[in-house]
């Protein structure tokens, strides 16, 4: 993707959520005009960025409606409601859509959207239909401004070639435009130009300057310095509606030809270089010479110079005098008409200057003017010291910066066997014990390195929630239900994947909730409960994780329809059925399979529900559990590692091979007797604290065909591992105590070898497998 | 590109769309060499930016647009160059 388009993509991403968020503000008070005014300005900056490329005009066009629905509720000619926002969310999805495809193919997307971009276009367009009666004073100047513009008018009319006035006049009337694009205009994407050029009807048009500044400087020609005049023929309403968007750039109105004084002859005036007259000069003193034998020659030599001066000031409709007058003259031999001609083109003819400057100040106060020249410089630089407080970095970066963190850490730790070595090899006890002081200064800075690192990575729950009152609006709309969303804690930190990957379970959990929990309001008034039902989604910490609630008061989950649904679908056998207890039958809903709706709605319910959620969290390190109260809600909780940087594993060895184990899943690391494992059934068993606890032995489970080796007591290492509920021995045959390290995920081939989460580099520059007990057993 | 350089005639010639990415073109050359000549005849439309570097620089034409409606907006390069 290139740089350009990347920043669409941010900016776009901003935007889409400031809309979204102003959108759901605007419903809950409609009136509010600082936020419709919000709106606009959000969409009309995506809609320059977009117009920036040219493959998305379709997106353009289709923002381009979005305001002009807008610009009509601001007016109040269309009153706002749900179907606006309904459509402009619309709207606002596709972009979304195009923006997360280009994200994801780096910078190309599914032309189809063109075609869904079209219709609902269309369906804007007929939004728009619909409304009430369009008035037509809507752009109508203030009289005030109208004068302006009408002196301004004046001013310049001896500019408008004669041709151009005979169409006016033919007309009737005629709208004069006086565009002035603000200076930063190229910056969004304008072409003030094009637009101005492609007004409806226009007839005549001229550029002019606004600054002059010198060439021999710098000069920064990104900054727009030139203004536009231009008439058109076309209706008010037309050039307005081509306009609207720069309308506090132009200066529109209506002018009727035969009323205006503007246009007659006598004022007419144009900004004509000095040398138009020097010339003209020149040709009089010819014409006054000409006389014998070259009197034909230099008449015909003047008559043409004039002709081209006029050619020049646009009064192509006097050649016809001039040679008139040329013909008079040979025919007499008197140089007098052509004299007068002369003499005629150059009293109509002055010169004018700094016309354009002089609207400009006469629209604002020069001193205002002046002071605003001093606060804007031609180059604008922010001034860096007093504004930047906060730095959009691209994630890839602070990713970077954190692997080269963690390769510190690593490299930081081989001090401690250079020590080790030193000591013990070479017999320098002084240099070893130098190298470790070295070593405890370098640990520190390290240390303070990663949490430095890591506090770039966090990032507030909010960036997640933001997104959720959109759904519920949606969600509940569709399914006809009242729902009050409550959110809490939305300043709560995690880390950034973390919080990315909690998106996608957040808003099933969500759907869940408003379609399986949440009665519709029928039902909640028979069962007396308040026809709204509440959805509350609070974020805290707690110790070293995030929690994440979403509870609702809804009807709450019968661990007895669990049951009979897991049968049904075969998920459990006929003696579990009546073997399992509640809170077991509440972790069914979390089996691959399972769906408690009656049908599978739109909504949810698709059988793909919760073993996602709980998949999607064991893999960030988490973990996911269920309260309900049949009749009064339910409440699912969400376990989250604050920081996925460092891993706190236990070193094992089997096999000769050292192999890592998260912490969070060890519950103790014991010696069980070979003597006190008991067989149940074929399943080796040890009794722990009043428990039985399965045991597996982590050689048959990797495939590596030899027992596990117990110390000379005959006692075997067993880690008791929490799996979900349960608890399950893992014989191993060491322990090699704990260490932090940074996990890796394998990447590629590796990556679908789920009893792994990945690898992390040791201080000595060994690689250690790190296990995932997780995965060794589904069900439990 | 739609900007070329004819070195024989001295002539730069602009061709279908000047875009805003070519002002700074337009503009670097016309600094450095203030007497070439601008051909606008093959030239469709012009961005505000290349427009602005081309009233700023009032470079001799010698060919105007083709195109109508462009024609009629440039009559302020009819003048031709200012002196100084």
């Amino acid at each position: 993707m290139n740089p350009l388009m990347e920043q669409f993509v941010n900016e776009a991403k901003d935007i889409l959520q400031g809309v979204s968020d102003s959108l759901m503000a605007l419903e809950a008070s409609p009136e509010n005009k600082d936020l419709m005014n919000e709106l606009f300005r959000l969409v009309h900056t995506l809609k320059g960025s977009s117009g920036i490329f040219e493959e998305f005009s379709f997106i353009t066009k289709m923002l381009h409606k979005v305001e002009d629905i807008m610009d009509n509720v601001r007016e109040g000619k269309i009153q706002f409601s749900t179907y606006i926002t309904d459509a402009i969310l619309e709207a606002m999805d596709i972009v979304s859509m195009v923006v997360d495809q280009l994200e994801e193919s780096d910078g190309l997307f599914d032309p189809s959207f063109n075609k869904t971009a079209e219709e609902v276009t269309h369906s804007l367009s007929s939004l728009l239909e619909n409304k009430e009666e369009y008035r037509d004073d809507s752009h109508v100047q203030e009289s005030g401004e109208k004068e302006q513009l009408e002196t301004y008018l004046r001013e310049i009319a001896g500019l408008i070639p004669e041709d151009t006035k005979r169409k006016i006049s033919e007309k009737g009337d005629f709208v004069f435009i006086a565009y002035r694009p603000e200076p930063e205009c190229f910056y969004k994407g304008d072409d003030p130009f094009l637009l101005i050029k492609t007004v409806p009807g226009i007839v005549w048009g001229s550029v002019l300057p606004i600054e002059s500044p010198d060439i021999s400087q710098n000069i920064d020609i990104y900054r727009c310095m030139i203004g536009f005049d231009a008439i058109s023929l076309a209706s008010l309403e037309e050039v307005n509606e081509h306009l609207q968007y720069v309308s506090d750039q132009v200066k529109i109105g209506l002018f009727p030809a035969l009323e205006s004084c503007s246009l007659s002859a006598k004022d007419t005036a144009s900004e004509v270089p000095k040398e138009v007259f020097e010339i003209l000069n020149a040709q009089k003193e010819v014409l006054k010479s000409a006389s014998g034998e070259c009197f034909k020659g230099k008449v015909q030599a003047a008559s043409n110079v004039i002709s081209n001066v006029l050619m020049v000031l646009d009064r192509e409709d006097l050649l016809g005098e001039v040679d008139k007058a040329l013909n008079q003259v040979l025919n007499n031999n008197d140089t007098a008409p052509l004299l007068y001609l002369v003499e005629q083109i150059m009293t109509q003819t002055q010169v004018k200057k700094e016309k354009a400057e002089q609207v400009l100040s006469k629209q604002e106060p020069r001193e205002e003017k002046e002071e605003k020249k001093k606060e804007q410089p031609v180059v604008s630089v922010p001034d860096v010291h007093s504004k930047i407080k906060t730095l959009k970095v691209d994630t890839a970066k602070v990713d970077r910066l954190m692997n080269l963190v963690a390769e510190i850490v690593v490299a930081k730790n081989s001090l401690l066997y250079l020590s080790k070595k030193a000591e013990e090899i070479y017999g320098a006890r002084e240099l070893s014990r130098e190298i470790k002081n070295k070593y405890s200064t370098f640990d520190r800075i390290v240390e303070e390195m990663q949490d430095a690192v890591s506090e770039i990575r966090m990032m507030p729950v909010s960036v997640i929630f933001q997104r959720l009152p959109r759904l519920v609006r949606d969600i509940s709309k569709k399914l006809g239900k009242k729902v009050n969303l409550r959110l809490i804690g939305e300043e709560t930190e995690a880390d950034k994947n973390v919080i990315e990957s909690l998106s996608e379970p957040l808003v099933h959990l969500v759907r869940n909730s408003l379609d399986h929990g949440i009665e519709a309001p029928e039902e909640r008034r028979q069962k007396g409960k308040p026809e709204i039902g509440n959805l509350t989604i609070s974020a805290y910490q707690e110790a070293d994780q995030v929690i994440i609630e979403v509870a609702d008061d809804g009807m709450g989950i019968d661990p007895e329809d669990v049951k009979l649904k897991a049968y049904k679908k075969g998920l459990i056998d006929e003696e579990a059925l009546e073997r399992i207890d509640d809170q077991k039958a509440l972790d069914l809903i979390f089996l691959p399979g399972f769906s408690t709706a009656e049908s599978i709605s739109e909504i949810s319910g698709r059988g793909v529900g919760m073993d996602v959620v709980k998949n999607t969290l064991e893999k960030l390190g988490g973990s996911v559990s269920i309260e309900t109260e049949l009749g009064k809600g339910t409440k699912v909780k969400l376990h989250l590692p604050l920081s996925m940087a460092v891993t706190k594993v236990m070193i094992i060895e089997s096999a000769n091979q050292t192999f890592g184990v998260p912490m969070d899943t060890i519950v103790e690391s014991v010696r069980v007797s070979k003597d006190s494992i008991k067989k149940i059934k074929h399943q080796d068993a040890a009794l722990l604290r009043g428990q039985i606890i399965p045991l597996y032995s982590l050689n048959k489970i990797l495939g590596i065909p030899q027992e596990q080796i117990s110390n000379e007591d005959g006692e075997l290492a067993v880690l008791v591992l929490r799996i979900g509920r349960a608890r399950v021995g893992l014989v191993v045959d060491a322990f090699k105590g704990t260490m932090d390290v940074i996990l890796k995920p394998f990447q590629g081939v590796l990556a679908s070898m789920s009893y792994y989460s990945g690898s992390a580099i040791l201080g000595d520059g060994s690689v250690l497998i790190v296990l995932n007990p997780k995965e060794f057993w589904h069900v439990s | 590109m739609s900007v070329e350089v004819l070195k024989e005639q001295h002539t730069l010639k602009i061709i279908e769309n000047a875009e805003i990415e070519d002002a700074e073109t337009i503009f670097e050359l016309l600094q450095k060499d203030p007497k070439l000549s601008l051909d606008l005849s093959e030239c469709k439309h012009l961005h505000t930016s290349c427009l602005q570097v081309l009233m700023l620089m009032k470079p001799n034409i010698v060919a105007w647009p083709k195109d109508k409606g462009l024609y009629m907006w440039l009559s302020f390069l009819k003048n031709g160059k200012k002196e100084g």
